[in-house]
């Protein structure tokens, strides 16, 4: 048995045992592989090249990408895994006062939000009165679809994350993505059970943004990193100060209007420079949620 | 060759190596996770080249590609390069002794990474660093102690 082994072993040498023999024909089959190996080395090389570009520039490719991410979603899944089994045994060890505690303070919140809510009816009913008054086209509620995370990008580069509903659930692309507190992402591919998102803090993500206070419109663009967007192009004299909450303006079709998006932290004016410099800090708990809501917009247009 | 279990091991290191690569880390540490497939995939190709061939190693790299949502072909064709590095200096590299296959790991996974980048760089918007050699360094400190592991479990379930 271990000379069965020991032959199997040293199968990466076999011209040393062949050519033992005397045979000098055993040379060959060795040449034939590395010949095949550079022949199919170089189809596939022009394959993948081939794939880079249709994949970058056009949208064919979207189908093989979903088909493909059913084999990757158990790992997903299972990377998921450890942080679930944690919720799960947090969820049953936690004691009676724990359970008491954590409900006598949600009822509480519950109150106050219900107190809001009234306020928001009655502000709700003014505001389609005087849209009805001005002849503007009234702002329509958005329904949401509840989704939890299942995995983040491992590259620290990207901001991306993965949540558990796809294709299935008539998730699509483009379809805005948010926390309890504001804005999280957009989703940028879909398979049967699950779907990416990026998120607006990745450096591939800008977003049309105004400020509350004023209505002053501007772009922020992420920065890759997961604490802050960048204001671009906003000129000296804009008025944004520190402090000012940033909304979603709508502009671009994708987010729905008036939802919050970030918190600006710092303005930089320089008159040597043509624009001022703004960072903002995303409201939306990026990284810290489990729990995210999709918002269907479906009319509003997507691709 | 390879019996039944060689495949089994095969397949369900390389799902293993797939989890470790997207396993959440603090972000100091994830700069610096080693590229755990392309060392799953080269210690095969060097232990049984015959069974991992080009087309394997390239539907690995595509695989790759869907998980960490890159453009479809980019890991394939920097696992492609890889694997070609590694069959051609197969028989040499099997000679050398641990140390010397770590240095070759640094120089292959640097390879890799470079590759990476590029494509990275092409494709988005992302600024070139040096960080990208971390992977390749942390690879290579952990080839020998990889390699052992690996030729103990494929000794244990008949792989090789």
């Amino acid at each position: 048995m271990p000379c069965v082994r020991a032959s199997s072993y040293i199968n990466c040498f076999d011209i040393y045992p062949k050519r033992l023999d005397g045979s000098g024909a055993s040379i060959n089959p060795i040449f034939r592989k590395s010949q095949s190996i550079w022949a199919s080395f170089t189809l596939l090389a022009l394959v993948s090249l081939l794939l880079m570009f249709v994949d970058h520039r056009f949208d064919y490719l979207k189908q093989v990408r979903s088909y493909l991410s059913l084999v990757v979603t158990p790992i997903h899944w299972l990377a998921d895994m450890p942080a679930r089994v944690f919720f799960l045994i947090n969820d049953t060890v936690s004691s009676h006062t724990d359970l008491i505690e954590d409900n006598a303070r949600l009822s509480a919140r519950n109150l106050i939000l219900e107190q809001k809510l009234q306020k928001y009816a009655a502000l709700m009913a003014q505001n389609v009165r005087l849209r009805e008054l001005l002849n503007s086209s009234r702002i329509t509620e958005e329904r949401v679809l509840v989704a939890e995370l299942i995995g983040i990008d491992p590259d620290p580069r990207l901001q991306q994350i993965i949540i558990n509903k796809g294709s299935l659930n008539d998730v699509y692309v483009g379809q805005p993505l948010l926390d309890a507190y504001g804005v999280m992402g957009q989703v940028i591919s879909v398979s049967p059970f699950s779907s990416r998102v990026l998120l607006i803090t990745d450096s591939n993500h800008r977003m049309p943004v105004q400020v509350n206070r004023n209505g002053y419109r501007v772009i922020a663009s992420g920065t890759g990193n997961s604490d802050s967007l960048e204001i671009l192009h906003a000129p000296d004299t804009a008025d944004i100060k520190e402090g000012d909450l940033l909304m979603s303006s709508g502009m671009g079709q994708r987010y729905p209007v008036g939802y919050p998006v970030a918190m600006v932290t710092e303005v930089a004016r320089d008159t040597g420079r043509p624009f001022s410099h703004i960072i903002a800090k995303p409201v939306a708990q990026l990284h810290q949620g489990r729990l995210v809501m999709l918002v269907i917009t479906k009319s509003t247009g997507s691709d | 060759m390879v019996n039944k279990d060689g495949h089994w091991l095969v397949w369900m290191t390389l799902f293993l190596a797939a989890y470790l690569s997207i396993m959440p880390l603090p972000s100091w540490m994830a700069v610096a996770r080693p590229v755990w497939l392309a060392m799953v995939v080269m210690f095969w190709l060097l232990v049984l080249p015959r069974y991992c061939g080009m087309f394997f190693v390239w539907c690995v790299g595509l695989i790759m590609d869907v998980m960490l949502g890159v453009v479809l072909g980019q890991n394939a064709f920097a696992m492609l390069i890889l694997a070609m590095v590694t069959q051609t200096s197969c028989r040499r590299l099997r000679l050398y002794p641990l140390w010397q296959q770590a240095f070759m790991v640094l120089v292959m996974v640097g390879l890799y990474q470079l590759i990476y980048l590029w494509i990275n760089s092409a494709t988005a918007h992302i600024q070139p660093s040096f960080m990208y050699i971390l992977p390749a360094v942390t690879s290579a400190l952990l080839w020998p102690w990889f390699s052992l592991f690996m030729q103990g479990l494929g000794r244990r379930f008949g792989a090789v």
